[in-house]
C-alpha cells in the first residue's frame, strides 16, 4: 500500500518529457556501429590513399558525443576513423558508413538513392529502412538493441559481412520481416 | 529410522505418498567498455529497463551465467527444470516424476530451499518451504528469452532465500512473438502440446496467448515396475506489451494451470493455480528510473490422504534508480508481500495455526561506487526484511570490480544473506499413523545464514572464446537440524544447531572455432565440512539437509551443418551422492534438428548411456529414468 503511494507521489512529481532521452540505447548503439566497421570488409577501391574511414551521420548527431569517444584511437582498415555529419548537400557516395538517424527517416530514400551502388554500410532505425535499400536496421525489441541485415544488397555493393555478424542478427532477407528465433 | 524420518516428512509434502511410506553497471554511460562487448553482449543489454537486470554479463561482479532460449531449443529441452541442468554450477536432481531437486553450491534434497527463483519478476519458491513445486512450473519454452542464473548470495536485491542462487526466467517481451506457433511433440516418456498467438500492438507492443497441454508418462521403479504416476497438466496465460522504446514501459501478464499426478494407491494428486502481473517502468529526462511491480498468485495443492494447501500470495515492489554526480549510480527499493496459507489437517500431519497469513516487508538501497572510470568500481548495499517469523533481518553486500582494458574482469564479494523460517520449520506437526506428534516444527525456529566470500575471473579472448572462473568460501550458522525430546526422544522438535563450511570452485568457457559451431564447458567443485553445535542431538548428523556431489561437469556443442541441419550434443558428469548413497552417472542427450521456412523438425534421445539409472532419492525403492527418444515439430505462420 505504502509502496503505491509512494510510486504515485514520484510519478506525479517527474516531469513529463516527450523528448526522449535514450542514451542508454545510443550507447550501445555506437558500440554496435564500432563493431559493424570490424565485422565488414570494404573492397579496396573504396578506401582512398591518405583519407581516414569515414563514418557519417546524416543531418544531425543523436549520439551526443559517444559514438566519437568509442571511436576516438581506433583504426578501421588500417586508416582512423572520423566520425562526420553530413550536411543536406554532401554526398554519402564518400563515406564507408552512413548511419541515418530516425529523425531523418523520411530522407531515407533520397540519401540510399545517392550512395547509390558505392560501398557505403548504410544503418538506419526505422521500420522499412531495408526495403527502402539499407544494409543494416536497428531495432529495439523487448528493451534490447537488435538488427536486421540486408545481406544480397550488402553483397551487391563488394561488402563482406562476417558470418558472425549475420548469425547474431535478428534476420538477415532482404526486407524487415520479423521471425521468430 | 530418525536418519530416515525427516526425509520422510518432506517427501509427504511434496512427492507422492506410497513411496514415502514404503520409505548494467558497465551499461551506465561506459562507452570504452561496451564497444569492447561482443555482438552477443550488446544484444543482451537492456536498454530500457535497468533495475534490477542491468549489466552485460562480462562485467558483473558476481558469478552470473546465462541461458539463452535458443540454448533451450537446441539442447532439446521440454521442462524448465531440465533447461536448469544447462548452467554451470547449478544442481538438478530428478527425485520423482513430479519434484526435482534443484540447487547451487550444495544443500540439496527435495524440498532445496537456498534459491530465489522468478518467472518474469514473479517469486515462484512457495512461503510454505521457500523451495520450487517444479511440477507446475511450465511455459512454452519458445518463449522464454533467456534464464538468468546467478550463484552465491542474491539477498541484497533479491530477498530472503537468496542463500545459494537466483534464477530469473525472462520471457520474450510480446512484440517478439507475432505470428501463430503450433508445436506437437511425443516420445516414448512426454507427448506436449502447444499453440501460442501474438501480434504487434502499435509500433513497438505487442499481445500473445498461449495453450498447453502435456502428459508426461509413468517413470519406472529401480525393480523395473511402473510407479504408476503419470502426470497431466494444462496450462494457458498470456503477456501484454506496451511501449518497447519509449518512455513508459508497461507489461500485464499471467497464467492459469491445472493438473493432476497419478499416485499407484489412492486417487490423483490435484494441482492448479493462477497468476496476474502488472509492471510499470518509466524513464524521465534526467535518466533515472522507476519501476512499479504487482502481482497476484494463488496455488492449490492436495495429495490425498496426506497433505492440502491453498495459498494466495499479493507482492508490491517498488525501485528507483538514479545516478547521483558522475560516481553514484544508486538503486533503491521497498517491497511489501503478504501471503495466505490455509493447509487442511489430514490424517498424518497438520499445520499448527491451520491458517496463517504473514506480511514480509523489505527495503533495499544499493550503490555503484565509480572509483576509476571505466576501472575500479565498489558496490555496497544492504537489504533489510521484516518477517512475521523472525523479525528484523539485514542482508548486506560488498562487492568489488576492477575491469583492466575492457576484456579481464576480476571482482571479489562478501555478502550474508539469510533464509527465514516457514511454516515447515515453524507449524508443521507431524504424527505419521500415531496418535501423537512425532516430529514439529518449533515457532522458536530461527533464520538460517550465510556468509559467503566469493572471488571471480572472466576473460574474454577475441570474439571467439570466454572463460570465466570463480572461487568461494561460505560459513552458514543455524542451519535446520531435529532434537529429539528428552527422556523418550519423541516428539523430535526442529532446531537450528548445525553450523557448515563450504567452498568451491566453478569454471566455464566458451569457444567458437567457426561460425557454425559452438562449444560450452564448465567443471564445479565443491567441498562440505557439516558440524553439529554443542547441545545437539540430531540422530541424523544433519544429513537430511544436504545431498551433494563433490564433482559435476556439463559439456555441449552446437553444429549447423550444410542443408539447416543442426546437430547438438549435451554431455554431463554428477559426481556421487553421499547419503543415501546413489552412484556418480555421466549422460547424454543428442538432437538433429531441421528448419526450413515455417517448419521445425527435431529427434531427441536422451539418457543415452544407460537403460535406466537415479538422480537422486531417499525413497525405497527409488525412481529411475530411462533412456528415451522424443520427437517434435513445429510450424510458425
Amino acid at each position: 500500500m505504502l509502496g503505491t503511494a509512494v510510486f504515485i507521489a514520484i510519478l506525479a512529481a517527474g516531469p513529463i518529457d516527450l523528448h526522449a532521452q535514450r542514451s542508454l540505447e545510443y550507447e550501445v548503439k555506437a558500440a554496435f556501429l564500432y563493431n559493424f566497421v570490424q565485422f565488414v570488409e570494404w573492397p579496396p577501391e573504396a578506401l582512398r590513399a591518405g583519407e581516414p574511414f569515414r563514418l557519417c551521420l546524416a543531418g544531425e548527431n543523436p549520439f551526443a558525443g559517444v559514438l566519437e569517444r568509442t571511436v576516438a584511437g581506433e583504426q578501421a582498415a588500417g586508416r582512423p576513423i572520423a566520425v562526420e555529419v553530413l550536411g543536406a548537400t554532401a554526398a554519402p557516395s564518400l563515406c564507408q558508413v552512413l548511419f541515418v538517424p530516425r529523425s531523418q527517416s523520411s530522407r531515407t530514400a533520397a540519401l540510399l538513392r545517392a550512395a547509390g551502388d558505392a560501398a557505403v554500410l548504410t544503418v538506419g532505425e526505422s521500420p522499412r529502412f531495408l526495403d527502402a535499400g539499407g544494409l543494416i536496421n536497428f531495432v529495439v525489441e523487448g528493451g534490447h538493441v537488435r538488427f536486421d541485415i540486408n545481406a544480397d544488397a550488402a553483397t551487391a555493393r563488394d561488402l563482406r559481412i562476417s558470418s558472425k555478424l549475420l548469425r547474431v542478427a535478428r534476420t538477415t532477407g532482404s526486407s524487415d520481416r520479423r521471425e521468430d528465433r | 529410522m530418525r536418519v530416515a524420518m525427516w526425509g520422510w516428512v518432506l517427501v509427504m509434502v511434496v512427492s507422492s505418498p506410497a513411496r514415502a511410506q514404503q520409505q548494467q553497471a558497465a551499461a551506465n554511460g561506459n562507452d570504452q567498455t561496451l564497444k569492447r562487448l561482443s555482438i552477443e553482449d550488446l544484444s543482451s543489454i537492456d536498454v530500457t529497463s535497468t533495475l534490477k537486470h542491468a549489466e552485460p554479463i562480462s562485467g558483473s561482479a558476481a558469478a552470473i551465467e546465462v541461458i539463452t532460449g535458443d540454448d533451450i531449443r537446441r539442447a532439446g529441452i521440454t521442462t524448465l527444470p531440465e533447461a536448469l541442468r544447462l548452467a554451470t554450477g547449478v544442481q538438478v536432481a530428478r527425485f520423482d516424476g513430479r519434484t526435482w531437486a534443484i540447487t547451487a553450491r550444495g544443500f540439496n534434497i527435495s524440498t532445496a530451499n537456498k534459491l530465489v527463483v522468478m518467472i518474469d519478476g514473479r517469486s515462484v519458491y512457495t512461503p510454505l518451504f521457500s523451495g520450487v513445486f517444479w511440477d507446475v512450473q511450465d511455459l512454452i519454452l519458445e518463449d522464454v528469452d533467456r534464464i538468468e542464473v546467478i550463484r552465491g548470495p542474491g539477498a541484497t536485491l533479491w530477498g530472503a532465500n537468496a542463500v545459494n542462487g537466483v534464477i530469473n526466467i525472462v520471457t520474450k517481451h510480446a512484440s517478439q512473438t507475432e505470428g501463430t506457433l503450433v508445436q506437437i511433440g511425443g516420445g516414448t516418456d512426454l507427448g506436449q502440446t502447444g499453440v501460442r498467438y501474438g501480434r504487434r500492438l502499435g509500433s513497438d507492443g505487442g499481445i500473445r496467448v498461449y495453450g498447453k497441454y502435456r502428459y508426461r508418462g509413468s517413470q519406472v521403479f529401480e525393480t523395473g515396475e511402473s510407479a504408476q504416476d503419470p502426470l497431466r497438466s494444462g496450462q494457458a496465460g498470456f503477456r501484454l506489451d506496451h511501449g518497447a522504446s519509449g518512455r513508459t514501459l508497461m507489461t500485464l501478464q499471467g497464467d492459469i494451470y491445472k493438473g493432476a499426478i497419478g499416485i499407484f494407491d489412492r486417487p490423483d494428486s490435484d494441482v492448479a493455480g493462477g497468476n496476474l502481473l502488472g509492471r510499470v517502468a518509466h524513464t524521465f529526462p534526467s535518466g533515472s528510473q522507476l519501476q512499479f511491480q504487482a502481482y497476484y498468485d494463488g496455488t492449490y495443492r492436495r495429495v490425498p490422504r496426506q497433505f492440502a494447501e491453498h495459498r494466495d500470495t499479493m507482492d508490491l515492489d517498488l525501485q528507483y534508480r538514479t545516478r547521483a554526480g558522475s560516481r553514484h549510480d544508486l538503486v533503491t527499493g521497498i517491497g511489501y508481500q503478504l501471503t495466505h496459507g490455509h493447509a487442511a489437517p489430514s490424517p498424518v500431519l497438520f499445520f499448527s495455526p491451520e491458517t496463517r497469513t504473514s506480511p514480509l516487508w523489505n527495503l533495499f538501497a544499493q550503490d555503484e561506487i565509480t572509483i576509476a572510470p571505466n576501472r575500479v568500481a565498489v558496490i555496497v548495499g544492504s537489504k533489510f526484511e521484516h518477517n512475521d517469523y523472525t523479525g528484523f533481518e539485514f542482508q548486506p553486500t560488498v562487492r568489488a570490480r576492477w575491469t583492466p582494458g575492457g576484456r579481464d574482469t576480476l571482482w571479489g564479494a562478501v555478502s550474508r544473506a539469510v533464509r527465514m523460517p516457514t511454516r515447515f520449520d515453524s507449524d508443521l506437526r507431524f504424527t505419521g499413523p500415531a496418535p501423537f506428534v512425532v516430529l514439529r516444527g518449533d515457532p522458536g525456529f530461527l533464520s538460517e545464514t550465510v556468509l559467503s566470500r566469493e572471488i571471480g575471473y572472466r576473460r574474454r579472448f577475441g570474439a571467439a572464446a570466454s572463460i570465466d572462473l570463480v572461487a568461494f568460501y561460505n560459513t552458514y550458522d543455524d542451519l535446520r537440524t531435529q532434537e529429539p525430546t528428552l527422556p523418550l526422544g519423541i516428539p523430535i522438535v526442529l532446531s537450528n544447531l548445525m553450523q557448515a563450511r563450504t567452498s568451491g570452485l566453478e569454471m566455464s568457457a566458451e569457444y567458437e572455432p567457426a561460425a557454425t559451431v559452438r562449444l560450452h564447458f564448465g567443471y564445479t567443485y565443491l567441498s562440505e565440512d557439516f558440524q553439529l553445535e554443542p547441545g545437539s542431538r540430531d540422530q541424523t548428523g544433519g544429513t537430511s539437509e544436504y545431498n551433494d556431489p563433490a564433482h559435476q561437469v556439463w559439456a555441449r556443442s552446437n553444429v549447423n551443418l550444410p542443408h539447416d541441419v543442426e546437430a547438438d550434443a549435451v554431455f554431463r558428469f554428477v559426481g556421487e551422492l553421499p547419503h543415501p548413497l546413489v552412484p556418480g552417472y555421466a549422460e547424454l542427450t543428442l538432437r538433429l534438428g531441421w528448419r526450413r521456412g515455417n517448419t521445425e523438425l527435431s529427434i531427441v534421445g536422451d539418457n543415452l548411456l544407460h537403460d535406466h539409472h537415479p538422480e537422486f532419492g531417499n525413497l525405497t525403492p527409488r525412481e529411475e529414468y530411462p533412456r528415451s527418444v522424443f520427437g517434435q515439430v513445429t510450424w510458425r505462420f
